[in-house]
C-alpha cells in the first residue's frame, strides 16, 4: 500500500510542481501570479490528443510538438493578456489572466467538443515493485517531469539565454538599459512556461482523460504548491508540489478519502499560519 | 457622446422590453424547456441530449406537431451544478410559452430545482433516478421523476451478485453527490438484508481524477467484489484505474457504467462489469431500438441514456399536451397525473405516482465493449 501511495504521490505531485514551476516562472518575471496556468494544463493535453490520436503521430512526437504549440499560446497570452496591461494595475492585469482563462477553456470545447477524450500512454501497462502495481505511466510522468526540471535548470542557470532571463526578472528596468530586450525576454519566459505545463496535460490525460475543466483543480493545487515553497522559489514549487502529491495520497488512504482536497487546504492553512514565508523563505507579503 | 450612448441603450432596453412583453403565451409554438449541461464536467451528457432534442423535435413537427403548432426545444445551459441548473430552469421558467421543462440528467440538480418547479408552477420532469427525489417528486405538486428508481434498481444488482455470482463480501466506493451518495446507501442496505458482508465504504468527492487512495484501501479489504456508485467521467477513470492497478476482483457499478459515455473512455478496461441501468443502446425495445437507429444514423456514435431520456420526456410531455387539448401549465400538469401506461423507447411510464415513473430496468454486463443485458426487471 505504501509503495503505491508513494509512486502515485510522487507522479501527480511532480506534475503538480512543474504547474507551480510554470507559475513561479511568470511570477518572476512579472510579479503577477497567473491564474490562467492550469489552462495551458488542459490546453496542452488537447494538443496533445491532436496529434497523437488526430494525425496518429507517436505519443513522445505529439507532447514535445503539443509542447511547442503550447509555447506559442503563452507568448500569444503574453501579448493579449499581460503586455497590453503592464503599466495597469496587479488586479487588472488577474482580471485580464481570469477572462482568458475562460477564453481558453470554452475556446478547448468548441475545437474539440465536450465529451472527455483520451490518448496512448507513454508506455502501456504496469510493473509489480514490492506488491504493489505501478502503472507504467507514473513511471513516465516522474522521468519525464526529472528531465524537464534539470533542462530547466540548465537552461536558467548555465546559458546566456538563462541569463537574460533571470536578469529580466530581477530587474526589467535595468535589464532594458544594458540592452536586454525586456518583451522578447518575457515572451520566452511566457514560452517556457506555458511549454512545460502544456506537456504535463498531455502526460496526464491517459490516467484522468482530457476535458476543459481539468486545469480548474491542478492549477488551485499548484497554487498552494507554491505557498508551501514558498512565493518566487523555483525548489519550492517543486518540493511543494511533492508534498501536495503526498498528501493527497496518503491523507485520502489514511484519514479520508472524502476530504483529500480539503486536507491540502489544511497543510497550506497550516504553513500561511506557521510559516507564512514558506520553505523557501521568500515573504509572501513582499510579492503577494 | 456619453449621453448619446445611454439614450441609444435606453432605447434598445426599452424595445427589448416591449418585444419580450409580446411573448404572452399565445404563441403558434409550443416551447418545451430543456436543461443540461452543455458546458462543464458533465457536458458530454448535454450533448446527447442536445442531439436527441433535435431529432425528437424534428420528429414531432414532421407528424404534424401538436394540437396543431409546431414544437419547440429551448435548451438553456445547467452547467453540471444544481445552481447552473436552478438558474437555467429560473430563466426557461421566465419564458410564458414554455408549456413544461425537463430537468438534467441528475437527481441533485433536480433536487435543486425542485422548489423553483413549485413556484413557477410548470410541469417539471426529473431525469434523476435517486430515492431522495422520488419522495421530492412525490411531495411536489408540479414535478415527476420519469424514471425507474435506484431502490429497486440497486437492490436487483446486488440480488444478481450475491446469488447469481456469488459475492458474499463488498466493498462500496461513491461519489459524494445525491443520486451516488443514495445508490451507495441502497447497494449496502440490499448487500446486508440479502446476508452479505460490507468490508469497507469509501467515498470520493465529485470531480475526483486520481483513484489511487481509494483503491489502495479497497484491494487491503480484499472483499469478493467492488461496488461503485460513480457519473460518467469518473465510472471511466475508476474503472480504468482498478484494473491498471491489478485489481481484478467483480464489479457492480450504478448505471453510468453500462452507458457508451463510459464504455467508450475505458475502453477494455470496463470489460465484464455489471451495472444496472435503464436503457441500452441494443434495446429490444421497439421504439427504442428505432430511436437508437436514428441517433447513431445521425450522429454516428451510440445512443447514450441521456439521448434516450430526453426523446422519452418529450414524447411524455406532448402527449400530456395532446390529452389536455390546451397549452395551460395546469391543465398539462393535471392530464400529465392521467398517463398510467404509456409506451417510450426505454420503458413504460406511470405518471400517476409522480415518483418511480418509469417501469423497468435492465442488468446488463458489458461484453467486448457493448452493454448486454443480463437480466430485466420490473419496478411496477
Amino acid at each position: 500500500m505504501i509503495v503505491q501511495l508513494l509512486v502515485s504521490g510522487i507522479a501527480v505531485g511532480i506534475v503538480y510542481g512543474l504547474i507551480a514551476m510554470g507559475m513561479v516562472l511568470i511570477f518572476r518575471a512579472v510579479g503577477i501570479m497567473n491564474f490562467a496556468q492550469g489552462d495551458f494544463l488542459m490546453f496542452g493535453g488537447y494538443f496533445a490528443y491532436t496529434f497523437n490520436q488526430m494525425l496518429g503521430l507517436n505519443i513522445v512526437l505529439s507532447l514535445i510538438l503539443a509542447s511547442l504549440c503550447m509555447g506559442v499560446i503563452g507568448v500569444i497570452f503574453m501579448r493579449t493578456s499581460y503586455w497590453a496591461l503592464r503599466g495597469a494595475q496587479a488586479k487588472a492585469i488577474i482580471v485580464s489572466a481570469m477572462g482568458a482563462s475562460i477564453v481558453l477553456k470554452e475556446g478547448a470545447r468548441l475545437i474539440w467538443g465536450s465529451i472527455p477524450l483520451s490518448l496512448d500512454k507513454v508506455k502501456e501497462g504496469s510493473v509489480t515493485v514490492a506488491g504493489a502495481t505501478i502503472q507504467w505511466q507514473y513511471v513516465a510522468i516522474i522521468g519525464i517531469a526529472l528531465l524537464l526540471m534539470l533542462l530547466v535548470y540548465l537552461l536558467l542557470e548555465k546559458t546566456f539565454v538563462g541569463n537574460i532571463l533571470q536578469a529580466t526578472a530581477q530587474d526589467q528596468y535595468m535589464s532594458s538599459l544594458v540592452g536586454i530586450p525586456v518583451i522578447v525576454s518575457i515572451g520566452l519566459t511566457f514560452f517556457l512556461s506555458a511549454a512545460l505545463t502544456g506537456i504535463c496535460g498531455g502526460l496526464l490525460a491517459p490516467i484522468f482523460f482530457l476535458s476543459n475543466t481539468m486545469g480548474a483543480t491542478a492549477g488551485s493545487k499548484a497554487f498552494a504548491a507554491i505557498v508551501i515553497g514558498g512565493f518566487g522559489s523555483v525548489p519550492g514549487a517543486i518540493i511543494g508540489g511533492l508534498i501536495v502529491g503526498l498528501v493527497e495520497q496518503f491523507g485520502g488512504a489514511y484519514i479520508s478519502s472524502t476530504y483529500q482536497l480539503v486536507l491540502i487546504y489544511v497543510v497550506l492553512i497550516a504553513f500561511l499560519m506557521f510559516r507564512p514565508r514558506g520553505l523557501f523563505k521568500e515573504k509572501i507579503q513582499e510579492k503577494a | 457622446m456619453k449621453k448619446r450612448i445611454l439614450v441609444c441603450l435606453t432605447a434598445a432596453m426599452l424595445l427589448a422590453a416591449s418585444l419580450t412583453g409580446c411573448g404572452g403565451g399565445s404563441s403558434d409554438v409550443i416551447k418545451i424547456g430543456l436543461t443540461v449541461p452543455l458546458s462543464g464536467d458533465r457536458a458530454s451528457e448535454g450533448s446527447y441530449a442536445s442531439n436527441a432534442a433535435a431529432i425528437v423535435e424534428q420528429e414531432i413537427n414532421d407528424a404534424g406537431g401538436v394540437l396543431g403548432k409546431q414544437i419547440k426545444i429551448e435548451i438553456q445551459d445547467s452547467l453540471g451544478t444544481d445552481v447552473g441548473a436552478t438558474n437555467a430552469y429560473l430563466k426557461l421558467a421566465a419564458d410564458d410559452d414554455v408549456v413544461a421543462i425537463i430537468g438534467p440528467d441528475n437527481s441533485n440538480d433536480n433536487i435543486a430545482i425542485a422548489g423553483s418547479a413549485e413556484s413557477a408552477q410548470i410541469l417539471t420532469t426529473g431525469q434523476g433516478s435517486s430515492p431522495t427525489l422520488q419522495t421530492t417528486c412525490e411531495e411536489s405538486e408540479w414535478m415527476f421523476q420519469l424514471r425507474a428508481c435506484d431502490s429497486t434498481l440497486c437492490a436487483a444488482l446486488m440480488d444478481y451478485a450475491y446469488n447469481e455470482v456469488g459475492a458474499k463480501s463488498f466493498t462500496i466506493i461513491h461519489d459524494t453527490e445525491t443520486a451516488s451518495t443514495d445508490q451507495a446507501n441502497l447497494f449496502k442496505n440490499a448487500i446486508e438484508e440479502l446476508g452479505g458482508t460490507v468490508d469497507d465504504v469509501i467515498s470520493y468527492t465529485s470531480g475526483t481524477k486520481d483513484f489511487t487512495a481509494q483503491l489502495t484501501q479497497a484491494a487491503e479489504n480484499d472483499s469478493d467484489a467492488l461496488v461503485m456508485a460513480c457519473l460518467y467521467t469518473e465510472a471511466a477513470i475508476i474503472i480504468q484505474q482498478t484494473r491498471d492497478m491489478g485489481i481484478d476482483k467483480p464489479v457492480f457499478g450504478s448505471n453510468a457504467f453500462g452507458d457508451p459515455i463510459a464504455i467508450d473512455l475505458a475502453g477494455d478496461a470496463i470489460n465484464d462489469v455489471y451495472s444496472v441501468t435503464a436503457w441500452v443502446p441494443n434495446t429490444p425495445n421497439p421504439l427504442g431500438a428505432a430511436f437508437s437507429q436514428k441517433y447513431t444514423e445521425t450522429y454516428d456514435e451510440d445512443c447514450a441514456k441521456a439521448a434516450a431520456q430526453v426523446r422519452d420526456h418529450v414524447y411524455v410531455i406532448c402527449e400530456a399536451i395532446k390529452n389536455a387539448g390546451t397549452t395551460d401549465r395546469a391543465a398539462v400538469r393535471d392530464a400529465m397525473l392521467e398517463l398510467t401506461d404509456y409506451e417510450g423507447a426505454i420503458t413504460t411510464y406511470d405518471c400517476s405516482r409522480r415518483g418511480n415513473c418509469g417501469l423497468g430496468g435492465l442488468i446488463v454486463q458489458v461484453q467486448n465493449q457493448v452493454p448486454t443485458i443480463i437480466k430485466e426487471i420490473t419496478t411496477g
